[in-house]
């Protein structure tokens, strides 16, 4: 659930999806949902002239399983916060495994 | 939520898997993404043919094979001659092993 909500402070921010099929996609993020699939709005393929596919597409939904990276903007990202997070997840997840 | 409830009953496109491009009239959907396409059409787009177009009818696609659905913007979508259109065949999500 970390990186949903990651994604979740992230909405209106612009980024680039890069899918597993080498595509890149740029575009506002506008929702996220807990398989990580990815909504933009006003998007622009990166290579357009490679991909002409979606000429016509202003807004895309993007299926959690086929991304590869999300590049961010760095300013955006609050990295202390970012890192408190996961090591409060990693605790979660260590005693839910069982202390040993 | 990220669904695509807003897109019900648009026009809408289809990039699959295995790096095929699908249009449509998306009818419904499910949480796994398998989606069902009224009026299906594939547009082949190759960078050295003229774009194929292939009437397939009421489809579903399975939300495993389905990588990206994009809305279809009406307006500009009657504006493009798509014979024309020349690009890279797209490729697919999966490399090999697994």
């Amino acid at each position: 659930m970390l990186f949903f909500s990651f994604f979740k402070t992230l909405i209106d921010e612009q980024v680039i999806v890069e899918l597993k099929n080498d595509m890149s996609i740029r575009g506002t993020l506008k929702s996220v949902d807990q398989f990580l699939n990815i909504k933009l709005d006003d998007v622009s393929v990166v290579d357009e002239v490679k991909y002409p596919h979606l000429s016509a597409v202003k807004n895309v939904f993007i299926r959690g399983s086929v991304v590869r990276y999300v590049h961010l903007p760095g300013a955006v990202v609050d990295t202390a916060l970012l890192e408190d997070a996961t090591r409060k997840e990693a605790a979660s997840q260590a005693s839910k495994a069982g202390g040993r | 939520m990220s669904a695509l409830a807003p897109y019900v009953g648009k026009v809408i496109v289809v990039v699959t898997s295995d790096g095929r491009l699908f249009t449509g009239v998306l009818q419904g959907y499910d949480q796994t993404t398998n989606i069902i396409l009224e009026s299906a059409k594939e547009r082949v787009i190759t960078p050295d043919a003229p774009t194929e177009i292939l009437d397939l009818g009421l489809y579903l696609l399975r939300g495993e094979s389905v990588a990206l659905c994009g809305l279809v913007d009406d307006e500009i979508d009657s504006q493009i001659d798509w014979e024309k259109v020349r690009g890279l065949r797209l490729g697919e999500t999966k490399s090999l092993g697994r």
